[in-house]
């Protein structure tokens, strides 16, 4: 991967992974291998003038058009990628064209309103951990203005999460003020972990504590540099475990350190969204409550003492996207953590589902004021996002 | 395990001996099952210089385990041994194994109304496991195979374990995988700290790697007949099962290999034991893999849980039909207990 870290859009970590140069070879790929992609369609293929516009689907729950938010949907910003020597569509890097919001948005808006999504919250995902202090002071600059740029031309479609160097974690901490209070971002993303060091280690606080005092929204999504580098041994073969595996487990990783190391009691106002549905944990929850319990020797307490509350609690009061992929999986998830804490998520332009909003549509039992709420209505709270 | 819950019941000594809980469903008492049961056979350990880990896994005297039992309902125990002989050269390794499947045989001739067990195998021989199994079931009476989640980092999917899984499916006998941990993760230091992450991440993650490979890999394709059931609720894998599903349509140049189904439909013909702690978990579960794929599991003697038999009658949505098969009634065909 030329030397840096895997970047991050980049569930895809490895050289045999979606090379595409171009728009069209992108396209090419999409009409045969990729079929499944949905949001490609028909009429991206066709020829441009006589492409017809999509319809724009409007979500409707209970008779009432509901505001749909996608906060696990990706982008890249060229000019910064190049000062990590990163090209989007370069051969051997999984940067597919459509990440390009200067000048892809015409295609994103178009799978958006297909999927009917109403705004998307964009995040970019880490590559920059490995870069010096100047170096990511610049990449992180241009990265948040760009953003700001994207955001400011549909103004209804896209709202962003800041970049943040977390590696320096008091710069981080000016650059997600600075991103919040100059450029109007709505948080910040970060990965699952930061150069091998966990992201609740004691170095991060300054981090925590601006993101805390500013009330906005963290959202943690895990980079083919965590776990599914650290494991590789026993995640390759059929099946790209070492995403379907590795990153879900980054993120249990993650949250589980989170909780346990005591971070989220030093900073009880946090709002941290995990991606995929914040990994296994809160589909998998109880056994995170049993293990002190049975084992009350491997629990020596945090970085403060022992952990005011039962883990799963903890897991109650932070946010995760829906990317479970079925209407079950939502419910289940929704039962565990409460569907005050879920956000549809997409992963786009990434393909691992189209029907983000029939998920949360199909999920059995539950009731249509907790539908609109996943759908949109806890996003736009947290995410200073207008009616 | 001075925190044991059963230790309280009524096991110290003078106490009054329990009642046994007799389970009942729709009126009729259910003869229940408990596939996810340790213990421990100290001769055989020694050949390994290996420490008893908790006397409560010892089975010379099964009066505690047999207390632990009756308070929580358990009728009987499919009795397993997690694998600590994977690096143990092949004569050690078939010393060890008759030694500690005599010894099962013992056990439960014993008590035959409450134990049966699961033979141990050698399983990085992959032939002599295969005999070893063989011999466990038509010799000593046993009803099946304990594993690990890999051996000596060989996954479970690897070639080299063919002979062996071809005799557990030409015996038509269960298969159950425990995990021990993940122990590459936990050299990364991923796991350290407060929280027994070595345990509650290492072990549903190690399940779910080896469950994963067995689908992915073609294994289960190659031996449709085997019978696996997989410890914890099988690990991550059911209770987040789509994603398996979604990486074929997503990255399908991911997929080196074709299976003859979608990755989740394998879910539906393996077995999983109950234990995910909570009536919502076991509801999740059985939507994802069906009723009749899961068996109850204590994980005694460790004090995970004590109340597995409540969990499974507290499920919403199942039918008294599903509570039985799954308190019993399921693991009783699949371990040949009489009714």
């Amino acid at each position: 991967m030329l030397g840096v870290p895997a970047p991050g859009c980049a569930t895809l970590t490895t050289t045999e992974d979606i090379a595409m140069t171009t728009r069209r070879d992108f396209l090419q790929i999409g009409a045969g291998a990729l079929a499944g992609l949905a949001f490609v369609g028909c009429d991206l293929l066709a020829a441009g003038p006589a492409r017809a516009q999509a319809r724009r689907r409007e979500v409707v729950v209970a008779g009432r058009r509901v505001k749909t938010v996608d906060v696990h949907a990706h982008c890249a910003v060229p000019e910064a990628l190049a000062l990590m020597n990163l090209k989007i569509g370069a051969p051997g890097t999984a940067l597919p064209p459509l990440l390009h919001m200067a000048t892809q948005a015409p295609d994103r808006l178009r799978a958006m309103d297909e999927q009917g999504i109403d705004v998307e919250a964009l995040s970019i995902n880490p590559y920059w951990y490995g870069a010096d202090r100047d170096l990511a002071r610049q990449i992180i600059r241009v990265q948040n203005e760009k953003l700001a740029e994207a955001c400011a031309a549909h103004p209804e479609r896209f709202v962003a999460f800041a970049t943040v160097a977390l590696q320096y974690p008091e710069l981080a901490a000016e650059q997600l003020e600075e991103g919040v209070k100059k450029y109007g971002l709505r948080g910040a993303g970060i990965g699952g972990s930061v150069n091998g060091e966990e992201i609740s280690d004691p170095k991060f606080h300054p981090f925590w504590a601006k993101a805390e005092q500013l009330g906005v929204l963290v959202f943690i999504h895990p980079q083919g540099a965590g776990a599914p580098t650290d494991l590789a041994k026993r995640l390759k073969g059929n099946g790209y475990l070492d995403n379907v595996i590795g990153n879900p487990l980054e993120t249990t990783i993650a949250l589980s350190h989170l909780i346990f190391e005591g971070t989220l009691d030093k900073f009880p106002g946090l709002k941290i969204c995990g991606a995929h549905a914040g990994g296994y944990l809160p589909s998998y929850l109880g056994r995170s409550d049993r293990g002190c319990p049975t084992r009350p020797s491997a629990c020596p307490g945090g970085t403060y003492g022992p952990i005011k509350r039962k883990p799963s609690e903890y897991l109650k009061d932070m946010y995760y996207d829906t990317m479970v992929f079925s209407g079950e999986g939502v419910r289940h998830l929704a039962a565990e953590v409460g569907a005050g804490q879920l956000m549809v998520g997409t992963d786009f332009p990434y393909p691992w589902t189209t029907t983000a909003v029939d998920d949360v549509l199909a999920a059995p039992g539950v009731s249509d004021a907790d539908k609109v709420a996943m759908l949109g209505g806890n996003a736009m709270k947290l995410l200073g996002i207008r009616a | 395990m001075a925190d044991a819950a059963f230790v309280s019941c009524g096991g110290v000594g003078g106490a009054p001996q329990a009642r046994r809980r007799e389970v009942v469903v729709s009126g009729k008492r259910v003869k229940t099952v408990d596939v996810h049961a340790h213990c421990a056979v100290p001769a055989a350990m020694a050949l390994m210089g290996r420490k008893l880990e908790t006397e409560t896994l010892l089975m010379t005297d099964t009066r505690g385990r047999l207390q632990a039992m009756d308070a929580q309902g358990i009728d009987v125990e499919a009795l397993s041994i997690n694998p600590y002989w994977y690096a143990a050269t092949r004569d050690v390794a078939a010393e060890l194994i008759r030694i500690q499947n005599e010894t099962l045989a013992e056990i439960c001739a014993a008590q035959p109304d409450r134990f049966v067990a699961f033979a141990s195998v050698a399983l990085q021989h992959p032939d002599l496991a295969a005999e070893q199994l063989e011999q466990g079931v038509k010799r000593y009476g046993l009803r099946g195979a304990g594993l690990g989640g890999s051996v000596e980092g060989r996954e479970l999917s690897d070639p080299a374990f063919h002979p062996f899984w071809a005799k557990a499916e030409q015996l038509g006998v269960l298969v159950f995988i425990h995990p021990q941990g993940t122990v590459e993760l936990e050299r990364t230091g991923r796991l350290a700290g407060n929280g027994f992450l070595t345990n509650t991440i290492g072990n549903p993650l190690e399940t779910t790697i080896a469950l994963s490979h067995l689908i992915f890999e073609g294994t289960l394709d190659r031996f449709p007949g085997l019978k696996i059931c997989a410890a914890h609720g099988g690990g991550y894998l059911p209770s987040y099962a789509a994603r398996s599903n979604a990486v074929q349509t997503t990255f399908p140049q991911r997929m080196t290999g074709t299976l003859k189904k979608r990755p989740t439909e394998y879910l539906r013909q393996l077995y999983f034991d109950s234990i995910v702690f909570t009536p919502e978990a076991l509801r999740h579960l059985a939507a994802e893999t069906g009723a009749g794929q899961i068996v109850m599991g204590t994980d005694y003697p460790f004090p995970w849980t004590q109340t597995s038999v409540d969990h499974i009658l507290g499920t919403p949505g199942l039918s008294e039909a599903d509570k039985i098969a799954m308190l019993g009634g399921t693991a009783m065909g699949l371990l040949g207990i009489k009714s």
